[in-house]
């Protein structure tokens, strides 16, 4: 009775279909990618979260003691209850206690014990505990010139992407963000760089040690192609999820970062025709492409559901959201612009707090599966 | 005709970002603890302000120009105004004011100055700050599309 488990086991295990390139081992095609879209629309709910005072630029999460909005700009978080309303600013600017010293935020998460993490423009890793206490501080990286070979061979970072791109996540004592090139030596206009660049960078929370790089850049995203940002998330028994804005599939790969199998569905009429650009157009070109080509947009993970959503591009011009029980995909439909799923608070999932900083207000989306 | 000064790092940085944030990490701690004046606006008496405009636009401007935003803070209430910790979160941007307090009635000029050397794209920079009204934070932002 055992030996089919055991023939399941070695199936999946060697399930991906492999390569024989410098992509070996990071990437592979689906062996199970199933639609089966019982869901053709989503009711959401608009909550309308009120924040005296706020700058509008933020970062979201959420955890048991309900939703978080962190004012990347004036240095504070706030709590708010699953209905969306204020509940309190439980982390001011300042430099008591309970104070966050810096108020330029570059990122934000809570980690699975419910303590709060925020990267701030000059790399310093701040911790606060369940009671907002500080408890940690470290600064990790201060400019430091790399060259290749230390991209390549070493485990220190060379950037953290910083912007709208920065993917903060605490799992198991180690930290982790998105990194990319940018010496002079290697970068995004070096072919070489698609091949070896890594993409994701651990470190001790406690320290700041570095851990040895993750990831690659998938050959989706081809050279000098407009769309290079990638996504990831780690679900509580550790495995990496992987998402790209120019990658149809969804990579999953086990603790150590051995892949395990990816699934995905293209888009709904995406316009992916991108262009490849040129350093002496890059700017206007790059424009252009964003206006009309699509790509994906977030990826976030839930139990064994994965959300993913991306933008069609021309002639659509549609924002949306694609579920997946497992790696089958079980919804795509549109939603509204800014939309990410946040996390669940039962029994709704949540999107991330959208800002509108020219209106000056906060939105957040609920639905129920 | 202007000749853009475009090189590889213009498109790296893109890719870092699309904030100006990130285009320095020189940014010392030390500046944000600035309790340089011993006056914590937070125990002062509360005013209100009118802050004309809070966004300046400067629309397509060339690259390696300096750009030069004013924006005035109005003292609409009935007690002094002071403004504090007023700071620019890019080192591209120098930012000052013309005084730090004002009373009823009177005017506070901030200035920003981006310098928009090795910048492409578009570009948003912020000045915050703090005074004694209702809500203590304040931003003033600068947005330009650099060609």
């Amino acid at each position: 009775m055992i030996k089919y488990p055991l023939v399941l086991l070695v199936f999946l295990l060697c399930g991906c279909v492999g390569r024989n390139d410098s992509f070996s081992g990071f990437f592979c095609d689906p062996e199970n990618n199933y639609i089966d879209q019982g869901i053709d629309s989503l009711e959401l709910e608009c909550l309308r979260p009120n924040v005296a005072g706020a700058s509008y630029v933020g970062f979201s999460a959420i955890s048991s003691d309900g939703l978080f909005w962190a004012d990347a700009l004036f240095g504070n978080l706030n709590q708010f209850d699953k209905e969306g309303n204020y509940l309190n600013t439980v982390i001011h600017y300042g430099n008591g206690p309970h104070e966050i010293p810096v108020n330029r935020l570059e990122a934000y998460c809570i980690s699975d014990e419910g303590h709060h993490f925020f990267l701030d423009s000059s790399t310093n890793l701040y911790e606060f505990d369940q009671d907002y206490n500080l408890v940690n501080r470290i600064l990790y990286y201060w400019n430091k010139k790399i060259t290749k070979g230390d991209i390549c061979e070493r485990t220190e970072p060379y950037a953290t992407a910083w912007g709208d791109n920065v993917n903060l996540t605490v799992h198991d004592g180690l930290f982790y963000t998105n990194i990319y090139g940018e010496s002079d030596e290697f970068n995004i206009t070096i072919p070489e760089y698609y091949k070896t660049a890594r993409i994701i960078e651990p470190r001790d929370i406690r320290t700041g040690d570095p851990f040895p790089l993750l990831g690659r850049i998938t050959p989706a995203v081809g050279y000098m192609t407009p769309f290079q940002k990638d996504f990831f998330r780690i679900s509580d028994s550790g495995d990496f999820f992987v998402a790209y804005e120019a990658d149809d599939l969804i990579y999953v790969y086990n603790s150590k970062y051995k892949l395990k199998y990816s699934f995905g569905q293209p888009g709904k009429n995406m316009n992916k025709d991108y262009k490849t650009l040129t350093v002496e157009n890059f700017y206007n070109d790059l424009m252009v492409e964003q206006e009309i080509r699509g790509r994906y947009t977030s990826l976030s993970i839930w139990g064994d559901l994965t959300f993913r959503t991306y933008f069609t591009g021309s002639p659509d011009y549609q924002n949306r959201l694609q579920i997946y029980d497992e790696t089958t995909m079980i919804a795509d439909v549109q939603v509204p612009l800014g939309f990410k799923v946040m996390g669940y608070i039962d029994p709704y999932f949540y999107s991330e707090f959208i800002c509108n900083e020219d209106n000056e207000n906060l939105e957040i989306y609920r639905f129920k599966l | 005709m202007f000749a853009l000064a475009f090189t590889t790092v213009n498109v790296i940085r893109y890719f870092r970002s699309n904030s100006s944030v990130g285009d320095d990490h020189n940014i010392s701690i030390a500046s944000y603890s600035d309790d340089e004046d011993n006056i914590d606006v937070r125990n002062m008496a509360v005013t209100s302000i009118e802050i004309l405009p809070n966004v300046i636009d400067f629309g397509n401007v060339v690259s390696d120009t300096v750009l030069s935003a004013s924006f005035s803070i109005r003292n609409t209430g009935s007690e002094l105004l002071y403004i504090q910790r007023l700071k620019a979160d890019c080192i591209c941007t120098s930012v000052g004011s013309s005084k730090v307090a004002a009373s009823p009635g009177d005017s506070i000029v901030v200035t920003m100055k981006l310098n928009t050397k090795g910048k492409e794209g578009k570009n948003v920079v912020y000045t915050t700050f703090m005074a004694n009204t209702q809500e203590v934070e304040h931003k003033l932002r600068l947005v330009a599309k650099i060609n």
